[in-house]
């Protein structure tokens, strides 16, 4: 119960972060064109490009599909060595991992919390060409980015000791191969 | 401990947690983390820990691997390039195992609207190994075909592997891109060599074609393949021409991509919601190895491990050729194992210095290593490809049969890598032009 509780928790989550990474996929894709269009036909490129697409698109991009990724296993990763292990020293292997990584994504949080905090204490801002943009805002993505991993690798060390059922990763919309290596 | 030592167990550590199958973009921010505190203590260790992640990622050239993602993706969930195969089946038929060259030419032109050598042995996969199995091909002819020649894709731009290269050692990624496509068009014209020659030594594996293919018919297919046609000109002639960056090229690309498949109706819902998310989902595995990589970068310089070993081989006296190819063994091993980007990200730190310091061309080099961990996509026991294709294709496709087909590509790639080693500007003068 606890764990369909749980698996629907990061599903929810996973779909939310998701959902504000395709509309700075979108808007990336997008406000790049509109500023070539204008820069060809108007000669008169939108000066802030460059500052919205480094300081938002890409942070969103970069940053909230991480969960995803992890979520639906499409990190890049080597399982050889440990495919050859028996049985009860792979399951204390991978529980090491899994708290490993744990540990650095909360680690991460933390320290991008950290830099967050002083962003915003300072409002933080650039200047691009004249314009004065407000970048303080997208350094709270990496915190919230690396906290939800971070929850979410918890979540599987404790299902692991545990001995619950682990959390099944949503199903593929389209079946397409994927870059992993599950068929060795 | 002396810091190289730290270094030293550093590099020992990262290999063992990648073995332990840790991700290994966490593997290389743990293990620079514990070593930079270890060097220079925790406060310095910390701070890399802040800055690097939002400083690294918030950067205009790394901008445009989304972009080109995104681009490769509408490509390949609409089917957008099964045009150009149709074209060069039916204009190549005649040709010695036709259908197999038409399908290098269907990777090719596949690769210059996606970065990634999977997707484009998936994408030629679904569409040019059934076409070649209902005509009778040998399955492993025509498996091995499609995989080997599905790491064009990470050749021909635009190129995943080369913008990441480009973004760490700090050089054009135009010029890299010029520099891959004579790589990629040397690896492609290999492959029909490799095809004609082996149906030439064994007729019966690619019996020839009976049917008449009409002219119509054959202007007809063209016809077909001149909206990718126009897609690939614009996005490339326009990078190339200096008309956008290659940020700008990617988003053109996506635009223009979303535009072709709407109007032939070929993007459903569906398939622009599969798009979005295979892109948000390869971002958010590649970006965080970036981010170990730049970390595990400023961890082996504070070591000076990547300067005892430059000290060693330059005390070794090793000529660039010696050096290129002990360095090509390093990543035909890697590559055995791991993924490009990863067996690239955790190299870079020590080979790049190295080459600059024996006066290797960088641009050279890095269409180089490229082209190396390509062979890596189609080697035993990892070889992605492989295992992809394997499994678009289905049941007619075990991984044996497709292994068996890819050996003989495999020679041609390892004849290339000479070549390129004896003659490299086979790569640069197609940049040296510009």
């Amino acid at each position: 119960m606890q764990t369909t509780t749980l698996a629907r928790i990061v599903r929810n989550v996973d779909r939310a972060l998701l959902f504000i990474a395709s509309l700075g996929l979108i808007a990336m894709m997008l406000h790049i064109g509109v500023d070539i269009l204008s820069s060809l036909l108007l000669n008169a490129p939108i000066s802030v490009t460059s500052a919205f697409v480094t300081q938002y698109y890409m942070i969103t991009v970069a940053f909230l599909p991480i969960l995803a990724a992890e979520y639906r296993g499409g990190h890049i990763s080597v399982d050889m060595v440990t495919r050859a292990l028996p049985d009860g020293l792979r399951n204390g292997l991978e529980v090491v991992v899994l708290a490993l990584t744990a540990f650095v994504y909360l680690m991460l949080t933390a320290q991008a919390w950290q830099q967050a905090m002083s962003k915003l204490s300072t409002n933080a801002y650039m200047v691009e060409q004249t314009t004065r943009i407000v970048v303080w805002p997208s350094y709270f993505i990496l915190p919230l980015a690396f906290g939800t991993v971070g929850l979410l690798m918890v979540a599987k060390v404790i299902l692991r000791l545990t001995g619950q059922s682990e959390l099944a990763p949503p199903p593929v919309i389209i079946p397409q191969p994927k870059a992993e290596s599950d068929h060795v | 401990m002396s810091d190289v030592l730290i270094g030293v167990l550093g590099i020992g550590g990262l290999l063992v947690l990648i073995a332990a199958n840790m991700h290994i973009g966490i593997a290389l921010i743990l293990v620079s983390y514990l070593g930079l505190w270890a060097i220079l203590g925790e406060p310095a260790a910390w701070g890399m820990l802040q800055v690097v992640p939002h400083s690294f990622i918030a950067n205009w050239t790394l901008s445009s691997v989304p972009m080109f993602v995104f681009m490769g993706y509408i490509c390949y969930h609409a089917n957008l390039t099964r045009g150009l195969f149709d074209a060069a089946r039916l204009w190549l038929a005649r040709l010695p195992g036709g259908l197999a060259i038409a399908s290098v030419f269907g990777c090719s032109g596949f690769a210059a609207v996606t970065g990634s050598s999977v997707a484009c042995a998936a994408a030629m996969g679904k569409v040019a190994v059934p076409e070649m199995m209902r005509n009778n091909y040998d399955a492993s002819l025509a498996c091995g075909t499609v995989a080997a020649a599905g790491t064009v894709g990470a050749l021909i731009p635009p190129s995943i592997l080369l913008i990441v290269f480009g973004v760490i050692a700090q050089v054009s990624i135009t010029d890299l891109f010029l520099g891959g496509i004579a790589a990629g068009v040397a690896t492609a014209i290999s492959y029909v060599l490799v095809i004609i020659l082996r149906v030439k030594l064994n007729p019966s594996l690619a019996p020839a074609i009976t049917e008449e293919i009409s002219w119509a018919d054959k202007f007809t297919a063209l016809k077909g393949a001149l909206p990718v046609l126009f897609l690939i000109a614009t996005v490339l002639g326009g990078l190339f021409g200096g008309l956008f960056t290659a940020t700008q090229a990617g988003a053109v690309g996506a635009i223009m991509a979303l535009v072709v498949a709407l109007a032939q109706r070929a993007l459903s819902l569906t398939a622009l919601r599969a798009s979005i998310t295979d892109t948000l989902v390869t971002s958010g595995s590649l970006f965080i190895v970036t981010i170990g990589a730049s970390m595990l970068t400023r961890f082996l310089t504070m070591s000076g491990v990547g300067s005892v070993i430059s000290d060693t081989v330059e005390m070794m006296n090793a000529n660039p050729v010696i050096l290129l190819m002990a360095i090509s063994l390093v990543y035909l091993l890697l590559g055995m194992f791991l993924e490009p980007i990863g067996a690239m990200l955790i190299t870079l730190p020590i080979f790049l210095p190295l080459t600059i310091s024996a006066g290797i061309d960088t641009i050279f080099f890095g269409v180089f290593v490229a082209k190396l961990l390509e062979v890596g996509m189609i080697t035993p026991p990892v070889g992605l490809n492989v295992f992809v294709l394997s499994a678009t294709v289905g049941k007619s496709a075990p991984t044996h049969i497709v292994f068996k087909g890819v050996l003989w590509f495999f020679v041609a790639d390892i004849l290339l890598l000479g070549l390129l080693i004896a003659y490299p500007d086979i790569i640069t003068f197609i940049p040296n032009m510009f």
